[in-house]
């Protein structure tokens, strides 16, 4: 999966390599049990710093999407399912978006019909 | 002396008719995204100025590379003896030609991309499946070093298996006709001297091939999925070349390290001269088809574009070009990476923010400088 970081954007760096991580863990792009490479041959690859790499492996590890192998190895986490209740820090966020959403004038069922294409956007494989 | 004059003289001259072809068109394969190691949108390589700057970058280089040569000939003409120094110093004649040409194009292409606004995303890459196998050298074709390896030890092994039958001479060096024409006492050391150098120059060659696979190549962030499958294809046809040339090299030091141990044996010229020339021939062909980092090659990339908002490929005006000095020499301190493609030409550089390659880059000098005062004193004794 191609990984593609802003160095200039506001966005902290290790924020921009976890959403892209998540991102392909949620469209399939990235398998279950797949090998991440090291921190280190990421890190080199696209030109950042190696505990800017570390700090995202390390948010995804604590979130569950991936397990790290002896310390070394970042692996993609086996995918939950049959879950119905979102984490509080999900709900949260989704809470402020649908703030954003009520205050750009966004109706209740266009937010709703929004949120079900981007989940079955990403599942089938696209990226926005 | 006059053969080896001779022989000197048409090696430089080889060499100066192949620098003066390939200078002129080194920015032919660099890549769309680099103007004499400059970031750029690869639509400015079409303007009026990109396409001056090429013509102007084209006439230094063939100018210089036409002087050397006349030089050369005059040089030898007029004093041929001196033709060993000119064997050792003019691949600095090169390397000066091709500054000359780079230093005012590259700091042109710097004033042109600030005053037409030629702003790039500053947006960097990754392809997690060819980090996860470069990282562990899995894509790289092994076979070749092995079968290297076995020629190694088949050359240590016949020599110490021959070395009590030995008579107390042995040849050590040998004409065109492939008669031996040097000789020294029998010793250990004369007689493992092929094996050892054999052994040198795989561990070298080996060392080369994992550069090739460990080096991040330069790729175009408009299209970085056909970017990626280029490197891939470009590593693996550079990989195979390599490993290539490394067993021909063994096989030649085999023969030779045979010559020594067998007195009266001899393998034909065209023999040695094909294993030490022919493998060339593809790498050669391959570095100047494939163009930086496969930048030339023909390739179906995956379908898939990169992760990641779109917003943020927005264009801006700050730009990575300061981390490079011509576009050769490379200085990020943030940057893990030891090996990386130099933005100008297809050649691999170094990350020289890194403590290894100080250290490294300053024993090379250090010796290099070493080497050629050595040598300078040697043959001006001679003279």
């Amino acid at each position: 999966m191609l990984i593609k970081i802003d160095t200039y954007a506001e966005k902290p760096i290790y924020e921009q390599l976890r959403d892209n991580i998540l991102l392909g863990i949620a469209s399939g792009r990235l398998a279950e049990n797949e090998s991440l490479p090291s921190a280190r041959n990421l890190a080199a690859d696209l030109g950042v710093n190696f505990h800017t790499v570390n700090k995202a492996y390390d948010a995804l590890r604590r979130d569950g999407y991936i397990v790290m192998d002896r310390r070394t190895t970042a692996i993609v986490a086996a995918r939950k399912t049959g879950e119905s209740v979102l984490s509080a820090g999900l709900a949260a966020k989704l809470s402020l978006c649908a703030a954003e959403a009520i205050c750009d004038g966004v109706d209740e069922s266009a937010f709703a019909k929004i949120c079900v294409e981007s989940y079955k956007k990403i599942k089938g494989g696209g990226i926005q | 002396m006059s053969e080896l004059n001779l022989f000197l003289f048409v090696t430089n001259i080889c060499v100066a008719v192949l620098c003066g072809a390939l200078l002129p068109i080194v920015p032919f394969l660099t890549r769309q995204s680099f103007l004499f190691g400059v970031k750029v949108p690869p639509e400015a390589q079409k303007t009026d100025e990109a396409k001056a700057l090429k013509r102007n970058y084209i006439a230094i280089t063939a100018v210089g590379g036409a002087i050397a040569l006349a030089a050369l000939i005059w040089q030898y003409v007029a004093a041929p003896d001196y033709t060993i120094f000119t064997a050792m110093y003019f691949p600095f004649a090169i390397i000066a030609i091709q500054l000359a040409a780079l230093a005012p194009s590259h700091r042109r292409a710097l004033e042109l991309k600030s005053r037409l606004g030629w702003n790039v995303a500053e947006i960097t890459f990754a392809d997690t499946k060819t980090s996860f196998t470069r990282g562990n050298l899995s894509a790289m074709p092994r076979f070749w070093y092995i079968i290297s390896l076995l020629l190694v030890f088949a050359s240590f092994a016949i020599a110490l298996a021959r070395y009590p039958a030995l008579p107390d001479l042995v040849p050590t060096h040998w004409g065109f006709d492939m008669a031996p024409n040097a000789w020294r006492d029998k010793s250990l050391g004369v007689v493992l001297s092929a094996p050892i150098f054999n052994a040198v120059m795989v561990a070298f060659m080996c060392l080369t091939g994992i550069l090739i696979e460990k080096a991040k190549l330069p790729n175009d962030h408009k299209e970085p999925a056909r970017s990626f499958a280029q490197h891939k294809k470009y590593r693996r046809l550079m990989g195979h070349g390599m490993g290539f040339l490394t067993v021909a090299l063994a096989a030649l030091f085999l023969i030779l390290s045979l010559q020594t141990v067998y007195v009266g044996f001899a393998a034909p010229f065209w023999l040695v001269l094909a294993l030490g020339v022919v493998p060339c021939i593809p790498l050669c062909a391959v570095a100047i088809r494939a163009g930086q980092g496969g930048t030339l090659l023909k390739v179906v990339p995956a379908e898939e574009p990169a992760a990641g908002s779109g917003d943020m490929a927005r264009d801006n005006a700050m730009s990575d070009d300061k981390l490079w000095a011509l576009g050769l020499l490379y200085h990020n301190p943030d940057d893990p990476a030891y090996f990386v493609g130099n933005r100008f030409g297809g050649n691999i550089g170094f990350n020289y923010s890194r403590l290894p390659v100080k250290i490294g880059a300053a024993i090379f000098i250090l010796s290099m400088v070493a080497t050629y005062v050595w040598l300078t004193s040697l043959f001006a004794a001679m003279l």
